[in-house]
């Protein structure tokens, strides 16, 4: 089994493949071969399709003999969050409430996309109760853990994915967001996680946990795979009714255009007053930006509204909404949810058309201001979470630690925003910052991680399996 | 706003929650509390201008 296969980056994989070198078939063998000797006890897959997953692999291989026409990610295998459907399997949104669903007819749109993209689909992956009840142990599938330290939590809600690509189990997977969940596992497990604005990638498909705040999002190794598997993902969807119709450049033209010149901004008081990072976060930071001077960027230091008040007006909406979709399962199954999915999402119950509107309303006004506030900048840096991942079968921890983070601003503006490495802590736990961008401007955020990434080396740590 | 427990258990009745009610009461209670504690805890913009956000227009929801 080769280290060197998995850890390919999507790009030189889909390059391998096109030119004959790399059998689809082989490589596909591989990724499943690493996921027998490894995932036991990692769980970042809840659903393995290896023999339909050589199948398509030994059509891609087929394709390149025929020279036919190939997609950007010919043969390469990819994973998705079991809360996106798949013609032919059951969602189960890792929840007792779907696992007896019957199998879905259609594919959803990001599922579809990256098929025609070439993509060979190797699983489904772990999430915390519909995407937000979790870790827990009370589910009919274990939660997925940290490949760097099986203890430690692996970010949520998009656990499996994040865990399953820092593995070296797949080159890239899909994520969903509504309050950090593409940022959080990306961040604990030292991969690359951008949530797109919202609208730029089709949430059809997908199991919604807030339809006002969901966004689905490519979860990789790099920043250029990340930037080639959103040129994959991103477009306009009618059947999505908060997908924007706006043109989609491609992700991957400026990435080594460099900062030289760029006007980057820093929010430090997310970490230093709101909430109080941990000292190797906050310190990851500064050196991120150190790198950034020293590449030519002005970073200046820019004030917005304070989390606390970004996060109340988060929960409100996603609760409000959360509690629409479930409230029927609430009424009639509650015994079939975990107990912590019922204790984060019962309260949605108690809110009132007031909150929400009120919440909707406050929405707008930091949306507005935040997207004024950076309006003369080219990038904004923030940090992702306060601290490194915590231990995942520590309630105490978990309760502590778990609500101390800074993504879910740019869930209520719509803004995007990736995770990337930004180095290790004593523990040897991966650390991590959020680049922000205008909306829409996601090209200009994977310019800016392409350099600090160039400059740095994080991206090439492997996890001690 | 805190309820006695004859108010809560109208409440829930008229939300269909008293299965979980039943089974969990306090779980019923806390959410509650944290719902309500939540919704004292949010700004609240005071300009009768201030609309709410336009969800469903991604690309002009500013």
């Amino acid at each position: 089994m080769s280290d060197d296969l998995a850890f390919l980056s999507l790009s030189e994989a889909a390059a391998r493949i096109a030119s004959g070198e790399l059998s689809p078939v082989a490589y596909t063998q591989n990724l499943l071969d690493r996921i027998a000797a490894h995932d036991g006890g990692l769980d970042s897959f809840l659903r393995l399709l290896g023999d339909s997953a050589l199948e398509e692999a030994a059509k891609a291989e087929q394709a390149v003999r025929d020279g036919e026409t190939l997609g950007p990610l010919h043969g390469v295998p990819f994973a998705l969050k079991d809360i996106v459907d798949v013609a032919g399997l059951p969602t189960t949104a890792h929840s007792q409430i779907l696992a007896q669903q019957p199998p879905k007819t259609e594919d959803a749109a990001v599922t579809t996309k990256l098929r025609a993209a070439g993509g060979v689909l190797l699983g489904k992956t772990a999430t915390h109760e519909f995407a937000i009840g979790g870790p827990s142990f009370d589910l009919p599938w274990p939660p997925a853990r940290n490949p760097w330290n099986r203890r430690r939590y692996p970010g949520g809600s998009s656990s499996g994915s994040g865990a399953a690509v820092a593995a070296g189990f797949v080159p890239m997977a899909i994520g969903t967001d509504t309050g950090g969940s593409v940022r959080n596992p990306a961040s604990a497990c030292g991969i690359v996680g951008m949530k797109a604005t919202y609208g730029r990638v089709s949430r059809r498909g997908v199991i919604p946990l807030s339809y006002s705040l969901d966004h689905v999002g490519p979860m990789t190794r790099t920043v250029a795979d990340n930037a080639l598997m959103l040129n994959v993902l991103a477009g306009h969807d009618p059947g999505d009714p908060g997908s924007a119709e706006i043109a989609v450049p491609d992700f991957t033209a400026d990435l080594d255009a460099g900062v030289n010149g760029l006007r980057i901004g820093v929010i430090r008081h997310f970490h230093a007053r709101d909430m109080i990072a941990e000292p190797a976060m906050a310190e990851a930071l500064e050196q991120a930006l150190a790198v950034l001077e020293g590449l030519g960027a002005e970073v200046v230091e820019i004030e917005t509204e304070p989390l606390a008040t970004y996060h109340t007006c988060n929960r409100v909406i996603l609760l409000s909404e959360a509690y629409s979709i479930h409230r029927h399962w609430l009424a009639e199954r509650p015994e079939d949810y975990s107990a912590s999915f019922l204790e984060r999402v019962l309260p949605g119950a108690f809110l009132m058309a007031g909150d929400y509107v009120d919440a909707l309303r406050l929405r707008r006004k930091l949306t507005a201001g935040f997207n004024r506030t950076i309006k003369d900048l080219d990038g904004v840096i923030v940090i992702s979470a306060m601290d490194a991942a915590f231990v995942i079968d520590d309630p105490e921890d978990m309760a502590k630690k778990y609500p101390r983070q800074a993504r879910i601003p740019f869930n209520l503006t719509g803004n995007p925003a990736l995770a990337l490495p930004t180095g290790f802590d004593g523990d040897g736990m991966p650390l991590a910052m959020q680049i922000v961008g205008k909306q829409f401007d996601e090209a200009m955020i994977y310019r800016i991680a392409a350099a600090y990434e160039g400059a740095t080396n994080w991206h090439l740590r492997r996890p001690p399996l | 706003m805190s309820l006695d427990d004859r108010e809560l258990e109208q409440l829930v009745q008229s939300l269909g929650l008293e299965k979980i009610f039943a089974a969990q009461p306090e779980l019923v209670r806390q959410a509650h509390a944290n719902a309500r504690a939540m919704a004292g805890r949010l700004e609240r913009p005071g300009d009768i201008a201030d609309e709410p956000s336009h969800i469903f227009r991604a690309d002009n929801n500013v």
